[in-house]
């Protein structure tokens, strides 16, 4: 008995040293990759300044036409900082972009709208019109203002909508659904809430970490997705890069990828 | 920031790094004397095939025939003239016609490829010299082997001498009874034989006799192979299959190779056992989920044959992937193996693929009602009805037969994309509204979201597109709000355990910042 006692305390601290090791292992390794971040952020941040100062041929020129529609998320905790906001609104207006949805999960973007419109010469805010109505030479931007509550919550009330004209079916039982039930009579119920369902074609994600933070899923379907950095050490130079490489992609809608 | 080509950098350096020290062993082994001709006994393909539960007739031999490329370039670096390959005897003749023809339908298609890469100029230090009893073939493989040795006949470097159809006694008697037409035929000589005329009308006339016969599968015997010319020849067995034959083999002997894959093997494991118990250390994602991007391009690259060969390349992965998910404890994993939009291919390839789904869900059937697979649940999400009767059953049948496991949930996902899953989710809790008269009629979010295909599992923390595409492609992009999409230059079928480390890496520095976000919700 009183043999055990001091075995069992040594094994425990054998334990817990072996704990301690590999908690020193992982943080170890998580400096190492650290590391590797911050010198590649160097490299990516020296490329940016060379791209904006054209130095590097390739970007000089962008075939803007194929970027229909660009959409832009913005972490919230920078969101407050809507000068920088402006700013990259003013960078898309210079590359050409001709519509914009500037996404943020909480709202506040939206809440700004007046102040942002105002600060960007020539903004306008986009409205639903559908494509037939843009006129193709039209100068400026147009602005579109998304936020969480257009997504999940806006899919649930387009719901209720065909809930509604289900209901109202002659034979609700007996209908198989295909009258009401289909993507194109979402789009429609979609519409009827007030939402775009245009589908972005690039996605301009300015955070920490490359997700798109709850951003429409109706309309994410098959948007490249490109992860900026944080808003506060945006770069020009980063920007005409994304879109260069957009305008390469081919997309197959599914003929093409996937296994 | 990102992360994307960093680690195919780091094969292509490791590839590099491992060229040289092989050419550096081989210097050192050219101090001594080299065989002038090395003949191979390529036995043990079946058995690799049945040892790695793989389905097809012909797979274990496509295995094996990757390991007659890798010894045919050791061969040439290490500069031995002339090799030999045991590829058909006679005897194989006997074995079941369907594997027989199975087999030379490979070797048709094996030579094809061989034709078209001498023909691009790619095998100019190779030439390609077909023995045996050629009369045995048929007609379209004589003609491709005839073709091939044309192609080929002008090459310098290293000969190979593929024999099929062959068998020592065959050659022997044919040897005899060419010299003896030719005796008669010659109306000036003595009619006797010797040994020479007899040995002038042998398949393998054209080169050397043997200095070292390799036989794989562990099996001392000749089988009737070259009998009549190894009088001075080292013979020499290793235990490994042929497809397992490696750079070591041709360098050791039997007992040690044998000995150091198995220590290789176990010091691998413990290696990655540890790196894994470091990686737990720190927070681990709750679900992780796999876009499997980059089949065909592998296909493409490799140049492989078949439509499913890229596919097949990438089920291995999915048993890696799915082994290291296991030992690193992550609870739930999505592989998104086929949407809705690839129903637009080709009715070919989707028929192929669809076959090739049976066949691996009934393989792990299989493996389930034997016990091996205690501590996997799988489980089949997306419009079932879409798929083939059989497939549908035989998807249902393993679920059925996983239901009780605990362990890792595996959700393979099919015939499936977010916004068919959304508008089926409405559809259904619409229907489930009417039905049930009590509630009021007004759709929730968690009536839509009960009844999405994905309802059986939380969120994905980690969502992991290989094949270097920057997009979703209509996959969860209603459950992914808050997961990190990391997306990785890799193909499907290259994806390893350091692309999921990095991954899981990447996962664990952003997790604070995730579970903020996850809180605000």
């Amino acid at each position: 008995m009183d043999f055990n006692d001091p075995m069992l305390l040594l094994s425990s601290r054998i334990g817990q040293i072996g704990d301690l090791g590999f908690d020193l292992l992982w943080r170890f390794l998580h400096i190492v990759v650290s590391l590797f971040h911050i010198v590649s952020g160097i490299f990516e941040a020296i490329q940016s300044y060379a791209i904006s100062l054209g130095l590097i041929q390739k970007y000089s020129s962008i075939d803007i036409e194929k970027l229909m529609c660009l959409a832009v998320v913005v972490d919230i905790e920078v969101a407050r900082d809507v000068a920088k906001v402006v700013e990259l609104l003013q960078w898309l207006k210079t590359i050409g972009v001709k519509q914009v949805g500037l996404f943020d999960s909480q709202g506040l973007l939206k809440k700004s709208k007046d102040m942002i419109l105002e600060m960007v010469p020539g903004s306008v805010l986009l409205q639903e019109t559908g494509e037939k109505d843009t006129p193709p030479d039209r100068k400026g931007i147009a602005i579109e203002f998304i936020s969480s509550s257009d997504n999940k919550e806006a899919v649930v009330k387009a719901a209720n909508i065909l809930l509604q004209r289900h209901l109202k079916a002659s034979h609700p039982e007996k209908d198989e659904g295909d009258n009401v039930f289909t993507e194109s009579h979402l789009n429609e119920a979609l519409r009827v809430v007030g939402e775009n369902v245009h589908v972005p074609d690039l996605m301009l994600v300015y955070g920490p970490v490359r997700s798109h933070l709850g951003f429409p899923a109706w309309r994410l379907r098959y948007t490249e997705i490109v992860h900026m950095g944080s808003l506060k050490y945006m770069r020009y130079g980063s920007l005409l890069k994304a879109i260069h490489k957009f305008t390469g992609v081919r997309q197959n809608y599914g003929k093409s990828f996937l296994l | 920031m990102n992360t994307r080509e960093e680690v195919g950098e780091f094969s292509k350096l490791y590839n590099g790094f491992m060229t040289v020290m092989r050419r550096f062993i081989f210097k050192v082994l050219c101090v001594g004397p080299i065989p002038n001709h090395i003949s191979f006994i390529m036995d043990g393909n079946r058995r690799f095939a049945k040892k790695h539960n793989l389905q097809d007739l012909d797979a274990g031999h496509r295995a094996g025939f990757v390991s007659v490329t890798h010894v045919l370039q050791y061969c040439q670096e290490i500069e031995v003239p002339y090799v030999t390959l045991y590829a058909f005897g006679h005897d194989n003749f006997r074995r079941e016609p369907e594997e027989v023809k199975c087999v030379m339908d490979l070797m048709l298609e094996k030579i094809e490829l061989t034709i078209d890469q001498a023909i691009s100029g790619n095998l100019n230090k190779l030439k390609v010299i077909f023995i045996g009893d050629l009369n045995m073939l048929n007609e379209r493989l004589k003609a491709a082997a005839q073709r091939l040795m044309e192609v080929t006949e002008e090459n310098k470097g290293l000969m190979v001498v593929v024999c099929v159809a062959y068998s020592t006694s065959h050659e022997i008697v044919h040897a005899i009874r060419e010299s003896c037409v030719r005796k008669c035929g010659d109306g000036d000589s003595p009619q006797v034989l010797e040994v020479s005329d007899i040995e002038e009308c042998m398949y393998t006339s054209i080169v050397p006799d043997p200095a070292l016969v390799i036989r794989t599968g562990g099996r001392d015997r000749l089988s009737n192979f070259m009998t009549w010319q190894t009088s001075r020849s080292l013979l020499h067995t290793t235990a490994a299959l042929w497809p397992e034959l490696g750079l070591w083999h041709l360098m050791n002997t039997r007992e040690q190779v044998g000995e150091f894959s198995k220590l290789f093997n176990a010091f691998m494991t413990v290696m990655r056992r540890f790196i894994f118990k470091v990686l737990c250390v720190g927070p681990i994602p709750n679900h992780i989920s796999f876009i499997m991007d980059g089949n065909r391009r592998f296909a493409k690259k490799h140049n492989l044959q078949g439509l499913d060969a890229g596919h097949r390349a990438g089920f291995v992965s999915v048993t890696y992937v799915l082994q290291y998910c296991q030992e690193i404890g992550v609870p739930y994993v999505t592989l998104y193996a086929f949407g809705i939009d690839n129903f637009k291919r080709e009715p070919e390839e989707v028929k192929c693929m669809m076959d090739l789904m049976l066949e691996k869900i009934e393989l792990t059937i299989d493996q389930a009602i034997s016990g091996n697979l205690k501590d996997l649940k799988v489980i089949f999400a997306g419009d079932l009805n879409l798929l083939n009767e059989r497939l549908k059953v035989a998807a249902q049948r393993l679920m059925e037969l996983t239901e009780e496991n605990r362990g890792l949930v595996a959700v393979v996902i099919v015939a499936y994309s977010t916004s068919h899953e959304i508008v089926q989710a409405i559809r259904e809790s619409c229907v489930r509204k009417c039905v049930d008269g009590d509630s009021p009629l007004v759709l929730e979010m968690s009536d839509v979201e009960e009844c999405m295909y994905t309802s059986i599992v939380p969120d994905p923390d980690l969502v992991i597109r290989s094949g270097g595409i920057d997009r979703l492609s209509n996959f969860m992009t209603w459950q992914s709000s808050r997961s990190l999409l990391h997306t990785t230059a890799a193909l499907w079928p290259e994806l390893g355990l350091w692309h999921l480390v990095w991954a899981i890496l990447k996962f664990q520095r952003m997790h604070d910042y995730l579970q903020k976000k996850q809180k605000l919700d």
